[in-house]
């Protein structure tokens, strides 16, 4: 394997991918974000936008599994009596005409166990892949993702997923204060608008990545076919 | 009221007892890679002068490795160390502000891309109800800062809500009349 032509800087930073120290991570990738039905088509918004990354995931995530890299994915859904909704989230998604835990065509909205909260089939789980559940936006608060990849012995983290700007950006943001060395597959991920996907990139590249870097699929899987 | 995408906070009246002002981000590194971080500044300080008249706090974040604060805080006002660009990274900022009794943040300070819009992200998961001041987070860069602004008004408000510090006051001013 090879470092990743990746923007503002080839990536990692500290030299070729080492597929014992990283790890694919999978944002989110719900009927509720991007199959019809869900939370996102009820808001109203366009799923292409959101489903547009799914193609090359899958690509990616085989690539991953054969590489022995560990893939991790997570889901954002509430517990079903709420408890683990803040007030305010639920009072925003009710005032779009989405409520979480509303009835809706793939079951309640953004609540476990329901149609809508399990990953779709183009990039599901297989058999030992860590799911990891939130209740939020960034994966690392109120779950277990950061001590499973420290157990792991994983400091390098790829990720894919929707939405760029939302649970894609606050998760590969606290994984950065934590001190994970990131990188966002740009075609891998998706926004509820496009302009915002673009600002969602741009900002992970500004200050000489102050986040990490970006790079197409292809970059890193020709990194990977790498002798 | 001009806040968006909702009139903030969500549950109607402002309460300055469970209302925090959290300045992020100003610092020598926020001040040398943003637009107008004098502007900004200038902001912050008004409006910090109102919320304490009115009882709410005052809280600064200093991010290790950014640099001197280009924000002087009163006596009474809290300051709290991160570890990145989140105020909520690797410091006490969460404790602090639960023990301070306040929900409600008005965000504002050097680098809305960066330390801004990251605690915000934060803090949301974390419940609490924010408002991010637009004219008080100085942006790396207008074009990016607009779709960072227009990220946080998504699907409701999915970071709450967007204004400026002119909003904040105005609600003070109407609470302190009430």
């Amino acid at each position: 394997m090879k470092q990743v032509e990746a923007d503002p800087y080839t990536w990692p930073y500290d030299g070729p991918v080492d597929p014992a120290k990283t790890a694919l991570v999978c944002i989110d990738w719900q009927v509720d974000f991007c199959g019809p039905g869900g939370y996102v088509d009820t808001m109203g918004y366009d799923l292409k936008l959101t489903r547009a990354g799914l193609e090359p995931t899958a690509v990616v995530l085989a690539a991953a599994r054969a590489a022995g890299m560990l893939v991790v994915h997570t889901r954002e859904g509430h517990l079903p009596d709420l408890s683990d909704c803040p007030p305010n989230k639920l009072w925003r998604s009710k005032r779009i005409g989405a409520g979480i835990g509303d009835a809706g065509p793939c079951g309640r909205i953004l609540v476990k166990g329901e149609p809508g909260w399990e990953i779709v089939p183009e990039v599901a789980p297989i058999e030992g892949e860590p799911i990891v559940d939130k209740p939020g936006k960034g994966a690392f608060y109120a779950t277990n993702l950061d001590l499973l990849l420290r157990v792991a012995g994983v400091t390098h983290l790829i990720f894919t997923g929707i939405t760029t700007d939302v649970c894609v950006h606050t998760t590969m943001r606290e994984a950065n204060d934590k001190g994970y060395e990131c990188l966002l597959l740009e075609d891998c991920t998706g926004a509820t608008d496009y302009g915002n996907y673009l600002a969602a990139l741009q900002m992970v590249k500004m200050q000489g990545g102050v986040f990490g870097a970006v790079a197409p699929s292809s970059a890193l899987l020709a990194a990977m076919e790498a002798a | 009221m001009a806040t968006r995408p909702y009139p903030w906070p969500y549950d109607g009246t402002l309460e300055p007892r469970r209302l925090a002002l959290v300045v992020v981000g100003a610092q020598e590194w926020g001040a040398a890679h943003t637009v107008d971080p004098a502007g900004a500044l200038e902001a912050l300080e008004r409006t910090a002068k109102v919320v304490r008249d009115a009882g709410g706090s005052v809280v600064v974040v200093l991010r290790a490795g950014a640099g001197d604060p280009r924000f002087d805080p009163d006596a009474g006002d809290v300051v709290v160390d991160c570890a990145g660009m989140s105020g909520f990274a690797g410091g006490p900022l969460d404790v602090r502000l639960r023990a301070l009794g306040r929900t409600h943040l008005a965000i504002g300070g050097l680098g809305l891309e960066t330390a801004v819009y990251s605690t915000v992200g934060g803090a949301s998961d974390r419940g609490y109800e924010c408002l991010t001041l637009a004219d008080a987070a100085a942006p790396h860069d207008g074009a990016v800062a607009t779709g960072a602004l227009s990220s946080i008004t998504m699907s409701g408000g999915i970071f709450g809500a967007v204004g400026t510090s002119a909003d904040l006051l105005d609600l003070l001013s109407k609470e302190r009349s009430t």
